[in-house]
């Protein structure tokens, strides 16, 4: 029923115990120094931050022994939760080390900054570790509210402030809504608890309404979290106003987080009344690929363009939870882990061309970049066709596996429409990229000329691991298939 | 009698969820919601659950709703304002997709099942359990044992509350 | 439910009651000579200028946060505090750490200036 001993808990949340200490001591560190205005605060700080990740990441490795063996109380410590705690790090370790120049160059409350970052990554991991409604619940709030307080922490930005209030209330709401479902399926299944949950409808031939409408409720929740259409209102507008690296943030880690727990939950402790839910989520995965993919033709603010373009993945990733047999979970968990790096490395491109601000964002801004910075333009370009699925490229393997996934299960017009909507979305892809090579800059008087560019050590970093990461997984799969095939809830 | 108590407790309480929806100014919905809040209380009292009540009581209709009011005035609400949806198209889009949901849901209900699942698992009387631990027992002992990770992260929740408040409130200088 | 709750109910009725009776009273029997200075909404003060709804100060919205933060604190210290002796001494080192954590978070908050009203 419960862990009887006290400590199993603390091993079992080691990753999320060490990043809650360091996240409290830089913000204490932060406080007990009088010169606020020190210029490396960034430096400083980013370094103990990416040091608490790397602990963080080293006892997570540490953990593999107890894997499975801890997994009784309401955490689990199974291979897939560590799998998703290396998503998350991973993703968050890139976006500390693009925040560094940038934090400062902005000077955004360096101390906050990466503490609610970090903080964020202990809500997602503990999220994805959970197996009660009310520990995700949790974990979602801690994560939801640094991001929302990320969001909107420059404060001279009125467009920070606009994204921060609408991410704010909007979150808020389909908060409410997820809370409303758990409530509603806890008073119709008695508990909480995913494996109460998934005994007490193991012969559930017919559910009430109110287990259903809580199910809806409880993936309305998270379809806000990761912007399926129609719940991907907000998404646009507050990638467009955060941050940068916030933006990214946003993009990999809430979205990833989300998965990984959405499908913990409806792919397996939720898939004996998949025949209530599934319909919903076969249309929800339908409209969004198509919809969001359309939409982002016309984008010509990257964030925009890059925000809708979540918004399709999102879509891709559905199919997965509704197919929920083993290739479609190996096609989600190595498709998040190739997006996380594709889209961590593109948000490093912008960071740079955007020279650690919020100017030049514009698709046309990129024009002539392949002739001045061959190495920012070549990385940018690996990662667009990554996202876009491209042959030889991470993305491309991710893709396959949830098509042969939605296939084993017979969704094959989820698969056609997988395949249609990629093809669609290589057009704004290959645009940016288009841009990248064979434009040259506009030489018009209101555009000031493209400053030097130069690279910080961090983004290089970023840049060359990302890189190196997308074409390894491209080209030889079998190794990361290979280890994912270990972490898988379906055994 | 209880019955009688009960109707006019969560009369109460939809209508003041009607009253905070419709309400014409914040102020006013946030006086309905005050007595939603605290109708919900008495529902609670009336389930035997008095600490869940008074904790209704301080916390809701007492501490957020007092932060509530002062998001209310700290954004000035309440006085012409523009509306924020725009026109037909998207409220068409929106019912539409509402009525779809539902109507796919709808169509999911079996016609013979029930408010609750079939094996909905009956387990020990509340009031027995009551009776053994005291009304303030009964929430304890599942707290402090299965959920003692989930109170450990509410404090992790509550310190990014207060950083997140001071992140956004206080200017660096 | 037992008619336990009839005192309670008797009360409610009765503060009820006397609230609206007294409005409705002191309407009914209060003389009422007016003038035009008494019908001025401050009679015998300044008149107003300018819209009485301005803007709140971010400020109290820093103090209610923190309120409410340490109110849930003491929210979930109660059931503790009840079942102490049931609940034994590792539920006692969980609580202190929740204690602790929401101590840090107090030393941060004065350190960063958000009990100042400045």
């Amino acid at each position: 029923m419960s862990f009887l001993n006290q400590w199993n808990y603390f091993l079992a949340l080691g990753p999320q115990a060490i990043l809650t200490t360091f996240a409290i001591g830089i913000l204490l560190f932060g406080v007990s120094r009088n010169n606020t205005s020190d210029e490396h605060q960034g430096w400083l700080l980013g370094r103990i931050s990416l040091a608490g990740v790397i602990a963080a990441g080293i006892v997570n490795a540490g953990l593999y022994p107890f894997a499975d063996r801890l997994s009784d109380g309401i955490v689990a410590v199974d291979r897939y939760a560590l799998f998703s705690n290396w998503v998350l790090l991973l993703g968050s370790a890139m976006a500390i080390l693009i925040s560094i120049s940038y934090v400062e160059k902005q000077r955004i409350q360096v101390p906050e900054y990466f503490a609610l970052l970090l903080f964020a990554t202990v809500g997602l991991m503990l999220m994805t570790a959970s197996l009660d409604l009310m520990l995700v619940f949790i974990g979602l709030e801690i994560a939801s509210i640094s991001v929302y307080a990320l969001a909107t922490i420059d404060q001279r930005s009125p467009k920070g402030s606009e994204a921060g209030l609408k991410y704010f209330l909007l979150g808020a709401f389909s908060t409410g809504i997820f809370l409303y479902g758990v409530a509603l399926i806890y008073g119709s299944t008695g508990s909480a608890n995913l494996t109460e949950i998934l005994n007490a409808t193991v012969d559930a031939d017919d559910t009430g309404v109110m287990l259903i409408t809580g199910v809806i409720m409880l993936a309305v929740g998270f379809c806000f979290k990761v912007g399926v259409v129609p719940f991907h209102m907000w998404t646009p507008d507050v990638y467009q106003g955060s941050p940068m690296p916030i933006t990214g943030y946003m993009s990999v880690a809430i979205k990833a987080g989300a998965f990984f727990t959405f499908y913990r939950i409806f792919g397996i402790y939720l898939d004996n009344i998949q025949f209530s839910w599934g319909t919903v989520f076969w249309w929800l995965a339908l409209v969004t690929m198509i919809g969001a993919n359309l939409v982002a033709l016309v984008q010509n603010n990257i964030k925009r363009l890059l925000a809708y373009s979540g918004i399709a993945h999102s879509g891709y990733l559905l199919i997965t939870v509704l197919a929920n047999n083993t290739t479609s979970e190996s096609g989600l968990l190595y498709y998040l882990a190739v997006y996380t790096v594709a889209n961590m490395g593109l948000f490093a491109g912008f960071v740079l061309v955007a020279n650690h601000a919020e100017h030049r964002v514009e698709v046309s801004d990129y024009a002539g970049l392949g002739s001045k910075q061959p190495f920012i333009a070549m990385a940018l370009t690996v990662f667009l066709l990554s996202l876009g699925g491209f042959p030889a490229t991470g993305g491309f393997i991710g893709k396959i596996l949830i098509l042969r996934g939605a296939l084993e299960d017979n969704y094959l017009l989820l698969a056609i429409a997988l395949v249609i909507s990629t093809l669609i979305s290589y057009w704004y892809y290959l645009r940016l990229a288009w841009f990248m090579w064979m434009k040259e800059q506009a030489a018009t008087p209101n555009t000031e000329k493209a400053p030097e560019i130069e690279i910080p050590l961090a983004l290089k970093l970023v840049l060359a691991v990302s890189l190196v990461l997308i074409v390894y997984a491209g080209i030889f799969p079998s190794q990361l298939i290979g280890f994912i095939e270990t972490s898988l809830l379906k055994g | 009698m209880d019955s009688l108590i009960y109707f006019v407790l969560a009369s109460v309480t939809v209508g003041g969820a009607l009253g905070v929806v419709f309400g014409r100014s914040p102020i006013a919905s946030l006086l309905f919601m005050i007595a939603s809040l605290g109708s919900t209380a008495g529902i609670y009292v009336m389930l035997e659950a008095h600490f869940l009540a008074a904790i209704q009581i301080i916390v809701y209709a007492g501490a957020i709703m007092v932060l509530f009011l002062f998001v209310i005035m700290l954004l000035n609400l309440g006085h012409d304002y523009k509306r924020d949806i725009r026109g037909g198209l998207a409220i068409l889009f929106a019912f539409g997709v509402t009525g779809g949901i539902g109507g796919l849901l709808a169509s999911r209900v079996m016609p013979e099942g029930t408010l609750l699942l079939n094996s909905y698992p009956t387990g020990v009387s509340i009031d027995t359990e009551i009776a053994e631990k005291g009304i303030i027992g009964v929430i304890a002992e599942p707290l402090f044992n299965e959920y003692i990770v989930a109170f450990e992260f509410t404090g992790v929740l509550l310190f990014v509350a207060i950083v997140g408040a001071l992140a956004l409130a206080k200017r660096s200088d | 439910m037992s008619g336990s709750y009839i005192p309670l109910l008797v009360l409610f009725g009765v503060s009820i009651v006397n609230a609206i009776g007294m409005g409705i009273a002191s309407h009914i029997l209060n003389p009422r000579r007016p003038t035009p200075v008494k019908e001025m909404p401050y009679e015998s003060g300044m008149i107003p200028l300018g819209d009485t709804r301005q803007r709140f100060s971010v400020k109290f919205y820093v103090v209610a946060i923190s309120f409410i933060v340490f109110d849930l604190e003491t929210v979930f210290l109660i059931p503790w505090a009840v079942n102490l002796q049931s609940l034994g001494w590792g539920v006692f080192g969980a609580v202190s750490l929740f204690v602790l954590l929401l101590a840090l978070g107090l030393v941060y908050e004065w350190r960063k200036g958000g009990l100042e009203w400045e």
